[in-house]
């Protein structure tokens, strides 16, 4: 089991370096006067300026000389020492975010991890359990409303659903705002007697002692984490589904039920363990899902997270981002893979390797 | 002696799309405490749901009893209540089954899948079940019993699982255990080894068993008395040894013409039944054997024989005696016809 | 069908159904109350000043839930803190109002100054400006400080507009200042080394130029922008005569930076040995990006990235009680104590922001003014600050309307486009007048360009594409402004004329043959796919063999082919720099657009005479005339389609006052907001 780790772990860089490899190959298509495009935003004032712009940011120098400055960084004209790079932990400078692209990902994470990590139960909870009660209910009308309602959700397109709740529970009514804090608790929050150990509101505030403050949090965070869950509860559901379906007509189900073991046993005990092998990958993918940034729903929300902030930074052009963020993302993918492989091993006494 | 068992007029259906499968078709029949009956018959015959109803396995829908009787130690098992009836299960009825590949829990230890019945049904600690577990696993005859507890259905053969499963279903001391052809999903050694594990427990622990197997041969070497089933119907009963001497049902001889015997010397070839298993979405209301009995007469086309009486403790439901009717059969030697 | 299929179907149906009706937005019920109000503002404006406060008369119930803050949501981020820098107008409205210049408009006068960090504004009459034109001085006042304390001083300011001048930034708005300070027209401050080879490249400049060179350039521009503290003035020594030199120095690149402070983190020493260090920076390795310290009436708390602002009062505020900005106008301690900019781009997020009541402004997109229109209350003029009430007079709303904006988008006319080697330009179809293309040159013959001139409607586009919130220019200027000829002709949309002319061009070739070009557009950019539209839809009503196809380009790509050249009809819009009338003839007639519409030689001499004789004129009686010239000039040779200046609108809750609305200001000034308590 350790040398599979450690064979996927050597795996990781490769694999990364080859992405990035590949979106530079993309660049080539885009000229110069393209390529400014990231730093001029509309008709240029004076004539001069797309040109020296150009200039200015070494845009007309070769694909791959830029390749291997952003790898390895640049020397310094005035200190002749290297500066810069990847290999040396610096990932440019994001136009679009206005500061160092690490930066830009650090201080954005801890929204989306927040949201990611309070999302996960209600996503995986209810969206399996769901499938759970429509197995065990086959074709009855709890089945047939469950696959109706899931399957709503799964149609509904994320931003009409996130501005319909909108409307519904914070234009008329006030309840669930917006955006990550009210005003008041973001004064609290950045005053000198709040520290931030984790930059998640929620948890911050509990470790300070604030509890309105964790509440005004989660109070911001209720119906970005209902859009999100009601649009993947279809999917668990179908998975969950036709896996606990299938379970449930096997043979060692029949054995269990002649031992005379409770049918709510044989489901739990018996049945469920099975039943979510399958979901394990959907699970692993839901949550890798979660932490790339759902756009959309931050869009919507106004909620700044890594979606938000790398698609902004796509539509400008704005590679640097966008290539640092996928350093970020191909690590979290396949860290994500590899914890499902691991899982698998354990909700599986089969797959179990020596 | 009360009988163990006493099954009356069981009738299962199943309810499809394309219609009503009748599988269990009104079959009466009884087991005595320690006896070991067989049942008989080829697939579609109903004898694997027949024994599922009587402690009621059958998934509802798409199946339903309609109609029957199974007394069982003084009570009508159709008519418990579901708590009343998981206490029978795995306690005083157990039942194993054919493939002991699927008939396991992949995720849970077989240490697991045999002391959850010990604490349900006799509410043994956890550490009192596994030490009750380990006996009965080297009672099986399953070596380094111990160390096995642990371990996961898939670390053992077909031939271990099997006993394994057998132990499960002995835990709780069962009056009667049901296995339904547990020996068809294995090779030929491991079926003798496993039948004669069988025939040493029952010995030891006096239980009565039901038997389900297509295979005569299995049936000669180890039942008391036998039941034919054909299309849902009992079509046969009798002791052991009286059916294979004396077969008096057209279908019960043809089963045993078609199986190779050691005393009648050479045969040129094997005799099988002619024709296709009967459909049992529209059931004939004539003798459903008749397409295929070389014997039928114009009454089997009209009514169903029912099941009479015809010799001591023989039953058979036939329209024809056939120990008087001489059959031509030009594949058999001399010896053969005159052995009849 | 089984039973329960047929039910889920059913409850599947009332499910959506139930949905969809929870989804249409409710008609706002406005509550009748029986109150008694008086809805127009009377006798208190019987004098000639325009009350600093409007205060239309309310019922008590619109009072501001949080007492002490502003809450303005839009979109648009920062660019950058450095006033020398910043060059967009999200910048430049976090920075007028933490940072001050020497002279501010006065209230809503676009034209007219008030003193700030200056005691007085220079003027011919009192000898703060040379009779020539050449020289301005100025008194700086006493006992300012900024936020973190150190005392204003001339020398601050000197050094922020030298040290402005050498940074010379590509993407800044330097080029403004260094025309009529140092008299380069290329925009930028290395003009005169290699005749500006190695403008906007630090690198190449450090390598390739002699130190004798640099320090030349940075002693220049320390002896055109001079500070004498002791004498307490700062004078600017122009290498023209420059008429909008006092707006130019109204707008953020014109801020007080405290040189202390700058130093100390990390800017410009002030040595003409270090001035290169510091040369076009960009916004990613300028030292004062991310900090900011003025002498304003706000304090920047914090500033978070994409995110949004938030400025707290200035509790040591220089301006006294007594001493208002303008006759009227605010004086003392900032009425708010925090300002919140926050940034939401998904309009239905602002707009149920809004109906939320937990804002007090957001951005209003033309196309979703009706639905902000159903919770208007009263409509206001910032003229008069008279408030009339709707149909809906308990809105919660207000609205500012008719607010002439300083932007403008204009149809540019390539009169001859640029090929590649082979003679090939994707946007002029086969290049011949064969009906299937134009050539390269399709627009140098004036009938074609009247065609265009005529097939417009202006009407349609004005109501279609401005929601109706626009006004029809005659000419580069703006309305209202200097130089703007009220009786200026201008083309009317008349489809017959279109066809004579188009007739009669190149010999008639045109209506033989037919044409064909592609209008070039941005995809998302609603207004110049409309611009587009209208062309299209008029020149196929004549003629259906003249053929505008519309082509939405990516931005990236039309920035390359408008750099280029390429497009042969380009719409495209301009938004004022300076309020002054030379801010918008130079890019119309000689400047960024119109240079690269290829015109004639001799028209743009022209143009270019009458430009430089504007900017220099002494009285702006003199600058009136030529400017009649000059827009005379452009109407007749129709180079380009003037269209109409979007006027703008505002929406804001109706517990907020001191709203008042200046076209030269980017943003809102703040310090002139209070909330009713």
């Amino acid at each position: 089991m350790t040398a599979y780790i450690l064979r996927r772990l050597v795996q990781l860089p490769i694999t990364v370096f080859g992405v990035t490899i590949l979106i530079f190959l993309m660049l080539q298509v885009l000229s110069p006067a393209e390529r400014a495009a990231l730093y001029i935003k509309d008709i240029p004032k004076n004539e001069a300026q797309i040109d020296r712009v150009i200039k200015r940011y070494g845009l007309d120098k070769p694909i791959y000389v830029q390749y291997v400055n952003w790898l390895v960084g640049t020397v310094d004209q005035d200190t002749g020492d290297r500066v810069g790079g990847v290999l040396r932990a610096d990932l440019g400078y994001s136009r679009t975010g206005r500061e160092p692209v690490i930066d830009l990902l650090l201080r954005r994470l801890p929204a989306t991890a927040e949201l990611a990590i309070w999302s996960f139960v209600p996503i995986l909870g209810i969206g399996i359990w769901l499938g759970i009660i429509a197995a065990i209910n086959h074709n009855k009308l709890i089945d047939q409303i469950a696959r109706v309602f899931s399957i709503v959700g799964y149609s509904f397109p994320t931003f009409v659903f996130g501005l319909l709740v909108l409307m519904l529970f914070y234009a008329k009514t006030g309840w669930f705002p917006p955006g990550r804090l009210s005003d008041w608790a973001v004064q609290v929050v950045s005053a000198p007697g709040f520290t931030q150990y984790t930059n998640l509101n929620s948890f911050d505030a509990l470790l300070n002692g604030r509890f309105d403050v964790f509440l005004d949090a989660l109070r911001h965070m209720f119906l970005p984490i209902i859009t999100l869950s009601y649009l993947s509860w279809a999917l668990l559901l179908r998975v969950t589904r036709s896996s606990m379906l299938e379970t449930l007509g096997q043979d060692y189900i029949r054995t269990a039920r002649a031992k005379g073991v409770a049918e709510k046993k044989v489901v739990n005990e018996h049945a469920r363990p099975n039943a979510l092998i399958p979901v394990a990958t959907i699970g692993g993918l839901t949550v890798v899902g979660l932490l790339n940034g759902v756009v959309i729903t931050e869009t919507v929300f106004n909620y700044p997270g890594l979606g938000s902030a790398v698609a902004a930074a796509a539509v400008s052009l704005d590679v640097l981002t966008v290539l640092g963020f996928v350093l970020f993302n191909a690590t979290l993918l396949i860290s994500a893979n590899l914890i499902v492989d691991v899982m698998y091993a354990f909700l599986d006494p089969r797959v179990r390797l020596r | 002696m009360a009988k163990l068992l006493e099954v009356s007029n069981l009738k299962t259906q199943f309810f499809t799309q394309d219609g009503i499968v009748h599988a269990v078709n009104g079959i009466s029949y009884q087991v005595d405490q320690g006896e070991t009956l067989a049942i008989v018959g080829e697939s579609g015959s109903g004898k694997s749901v027949g024994v599922m109803s009587l402690i009621r396995l059958i998934p509802e829908p798409p199946g339903k009893i309609v109609d029957g009787q199974v007394m069982f130690d003084g009570q009508d098992l159709l008519k418990l209540s579901e708590n009343e009836l998981r206490s029978v299960r795995g306690n005083r009825i157990a039942m194993i089954f054919q493939d002991p590949m699927t008939s396991l829990n992949p995720v849970l230890t077989i240490g697991r899948q045999i002391t959850e019945a010990l604490e349900l049904h006799l509410n043994m600690g956890r550490e009192e079940s596994r030490k009750r577990a380990i006996e009965l696993l080297e009672l099986v005859g399953i070596p380094g019993a111990a160390s096995r507890l642990d371990d996961y259905p898939h670390q053992f053969s077909g031939g271990m699982r099997q006993r394994v499963m057998i132990a499960m279903g002995l835990s709780c001391d069962p009056q009667l255990l049901i296995a339904d052809e547990p020996t068809t999903a294995l090779d030929v050694t491991i079926q003798a080894q496993i039948v004669d594990l069988v025939e040493r427990l029952k010995k030891e622990l006096g239980m009565a068993i039901i038997w389900i197997t297509h295979d005569l041969g299995v049936v000669a070497g180890m039942a008391d008395r036998v039941i034919v089933m054909y299309s849902g119907f009992v079509v046969e009963e009798a002791a052991v040894d009286e059916l294979y001497a004396q077969p008096r049902h057209p279908y019960t001889l043809g089963l045993l013409r078609s199986i190779p015997r050691l005393d009648l010397g050479r045969q040129k070839r094997l005799i099988p039944i002619d024709g296709l298993p009967p459909d049992l979405l529209d059931p004939p209301s004539h003798c459903p054997f008749a397409p295929r009995c070389v014997f039928n007469i114009e009454k089997c086309w009209q009514e169903n024989p029912t099941l009479v009486t015809v010799g001591t403790d023989h039953k058979s439901a036939c329209w024809v005696d056939i120990s008087n009717v001489e059959i031509y059969d030009p594949s058999a030697d001399q010896q053969n016809v005159e052995a009849l | 069908m089984s039973k329960s299929f047929r039910s889920s179907i059913l409850l599947g149906v009332l499910l959506l159904v139930a949905m969809i009706l929870a989804a249409c937005p409710a008609a706002v019920q406005p509550q009748v109350v029986e109150v008694e109000v008086t809805r127009i503002v009377e006798g208190e404006s019987q004098t000639v000043v325009v009350t600093a406060t409007p205060e239309p008369v309310m019922p008590v119930s619109f009072v501001a839930p949080r007492s002490d803050t502003y809450t303005d949501i839009t979109f648009g981020d920062i660019d950058t803190m450095d006033p020398a820098l910043a060059y967009d107008t999200s910048s430049g409205g976090l920075i007028m109002n933490v940072m001050e210049t020497l002279i501010w408009f006065d209230h809503t006068d676009a034209t007219s100054f008030v003193p700030v960090l200056a005691t007085e504004v220079p003027s011919e009459e009192n000898g703060g400006i040379s009779a020539d034109g050449l020289t301005y001085t100025f008194n700086i006042r006493e006992g300012v400080t900024f936020h973190n304390g150190n005392d204003l001083t001339p020398s601050d300011i000197a050094y922020s507009f030298q040290r402005g001048l050498l940074q010379s930034d590509p993407n800044g708005p330097q080029w403004l200042l260094l025309e009529p300070i140092l008299g380069y027209t290329s925009g930028d401050v290395t003009e005169e080394i290699a005749d500006g080879e190695y403008a906007g490249d630090p690198d190449a400049l450090k390598a390739n130029a002699s130190p004798e060179e640099l320090v030349a350039v940075c002693e220049n521009v320390k002896s055109a922008v001079v500070a004498d503290d002791e004498a307490g003035t700062v004078t600017f020594n122009l290498s023209l005569p420059w008429g909008p030199f006092l707006a130019t120095l109204t707008q953020t690149w014109g801020a007080a930076l405290d040189e202390q402070w700058a130093v100390e983190n990390g800017a410009w020493d002030g040595s003409c040995d270090t001035w290169t260090d510091f040369y076009a920076p960009g916004a990613e390795n300028d030292e004062l990006t991310g900090i900011i310290n003025g002498t304003g009436p706000y304090m920047l708390e914090s500033w978070t990235p994409g995110e949004g602002w938030v400025l707290t009062a200035n509790p040591n505020y220089w301006r006294a009680d007594d001493d208002p900005m303008w006759e009227g106008g605010p004086a003392g301690a900032p009425a708010v104590q925090r300002i919140v900019r926050r940034l939401v781009s998904e309009w239905g997020t602002r707009f149920a922001i809004l109906q939320a009541g937990d804002a007090e402004v957001v951005n209003v997109p033309v196309a979703n003014r009706p639905q902000a229109d159903e919770f208007v209350g009263e409509i206001c003029d910032w003229r008069t600050n008279e408030c009339t009430a709707t149909e809906n007079p308990d809105g919660p709303l207000r609205k500012w309307g008719d607010l002439p904006s300083t932007s403008r988008t204009d149809v540019f006319l390539n009169f001859n486009v640029s090929t590649d080697e082979n003679g090939n330009n994707p946007y002029i179809g086969s290049g011949q007048l064969d009906g299937n293309g134009i050539p390269a040159d399709f627009f140098s013959d004036i009938h074609a360009r009247l065609a265009f001139q005529y097939c417009f409607d202006y009407d349609t586009y004005i109501s279609d594409a401005l929601n109706g919130d626009g006004v029809r220019n005659n000419g580069p200027i703006i309305l209202d402004m200097l130089g703007y000829n009220p009786d200026g002709e201008m083309y009317p949309f008349d489809l017959d004329k279109c066809a004579e002319e188009m007739a009669l061009a190149w010999d008639g070739a045109v209506a033989e043959n037919g044409f064909r070009l592609q209008a070039a557009y941005n995809t998302g950019n609603d207004t110049r796919q409309t611009i587009g539209a209208i062309l299209q839809a008029n020149f196929a009503s004549i003629n259906p063999n003249y053929r505008i196809e519309l082509v939405g380009l990516p931005w990236p790509t039309m920035l390359a082919a408008f750099r280029v050249g390429q497009l042969p009809v380009v719409a495209s819009g301009w938004v004022e720099d300076i309020h002054d009338p030379h801010n918008w003839v130079q890019p119309f007639t000689v400047g960024t657009y119109a240079g690269r519409q290829n015109l004639p030689d001799d028209l743009k001499a022209q143009f270019q005479e009458l430009v430089n004789a504007g900017v220099a004129a002494s009285t702006p009686a003199e600058r009136e005339a030529i400017y009649y010239d000059l827009q005379k000039l452009h109407h007749d040779s129709a180079i380009q389609i003037t269209l109409a200046q979007a006027t703008g609108v505002r929406y804001e809750q109706r517990w907020v006052q001191g709203y008042y609305y200046n076209p030269a200001l980017f943003d809102r000034y703040f310090y002139s907001f209070s909330l009713a308590q």
